[in-house]
C-alpha cells in the first residue's frame, strides 16, 4: 500500500513535469520524455533553477518518492 | 499551419540533446546504471505508469529488450520490445557523445543535426513508437 502511494505521487509529480516539459521544449521532446520518463526526470532536474518554471517543489517531492521505491523495494527483496 | 507542422516535424531533437553536456552525460549515466541494474538483477527505474495503473507506457519492456539484445537475443528481444536495436543504437550514439573528444563529437552531432532536419527521423521513430504502444495495448502483437 505504502509503495502504491509512492508511486501514485511519484506518478503526479512525473506527470507535472512532463507537462512543463511538453510546454517547453516542445512536442517531440515530450513524446521523449512520456516514452522515456528518465529524460523527463533529468530535464527537471537540469531546469530546476529556472524560476518559471517551478519545478523544485515537484521534483523534490518525485526524487524522494523514487528514493522511498528504492527503500521499498530492497527491503521488499530481503523479506521474500 | 503547413509551416508549422515541417518546423515541429523536422527539428532537430536528438542532436540538441547531444549538444548539451549534462544532458548527454546524464543520460549516458542513466542508461548505462538502468541496463547495468537490469543485467545484475536488481530492481531499477520502475515506470510510473505501470506502477499505479498497471498499464505499460510505451517505453515500458526496452531495458529488457535491450539487455536481451546486448547477450545476443535478438528475435527474445524484438519480441519484447520491437525498438529494443533503435534506442540501443541511440544509447550507443549517447555514450559515444559523452567519451568521444570535443572536435569528433561536433563533428558527429552536427552529422546527426543535418540527419533530422532532412528526413525528421526522430518524429518518424517516435510517431512509429507510440502506435506500436496502442498495438501492444490491443493485443494485436
Amino acid at each position: 500500500m505504502l509503495s502504491w502511494l509512492g508511486s501514485a505521487i511519484a506518478w503526479i509529480a512525473g506527470i507535472v513535469v512532463l507537462v512543463k516539459l511538453f510546454q517547453k521544449e516542445g512536442i517531440l521532446k515530450g513524446i521523449l520524455g512520456l516514452i522515456c520518463m528518465i529524460y523527463t526526470f533529468i530535464w527537471g532536474w537540469m531546469h530546476l533553477k529556472d524560476e518559471s518554471l517551478k519545478l523544485k517543489t515537484w521534483m523534490y517531492i518525485w526524487t524522494g518518492c523514487i528514493v522511498l521505491g528504492i527503500i521499498l523495494n530492497v527491503i521488499a527483496q530481503k523479506s521474500s | 499551419m503547413e509551416s508549422k507542422f515541417r518546423q515541429t516535424w523536422f527539428k532537430p531533437v536528438f542532436s540538441s540533446i547531444l549538444s548539451d553536456p549534462a544532458e548527454r552525460i546524464a543520460l549516458a549515466v542513466f542508461g548505462l546504471l538502468q541496463v547495468g541494474l537490469h543485467m545484475a538483477g536488481l530492481p531499477g527505474w520502475a515506470c510510473p505508469f505501470k506502477a499505479v495503473f498497471g498499464i505499460p507506457c510505451p517505453g515500458c519492456g526496452l531495458t529488457a529488450a535491450m539487455d536481451e539484445l546486448l547477450h545476443g537475443q535478438l528475435l527474445a528481444s524484438l519480441r519484447t520490445h520491437a525498438f529494443a536495436p533503435i534506442f540501443l543504437l541511440a544509447f550507443l550514439v549517447i555514450l559515444a557523445a559523452a567519451l568521444l573528444p570535443a572536435s569528433l563529437r561536433n563533428k558527429m552531432v552536427a552529422g546527426i543535426d543535418r540527419f533530422e532536419r532532412r528526413t525528421g527521423m526522430t518524429a518518424w521513430v517516435l510517431t512509429a513508437l507510440i502506435l506500436y504502444w496502442g498495438i501492444r495495448l490491443f493485443g494485436l502483437v
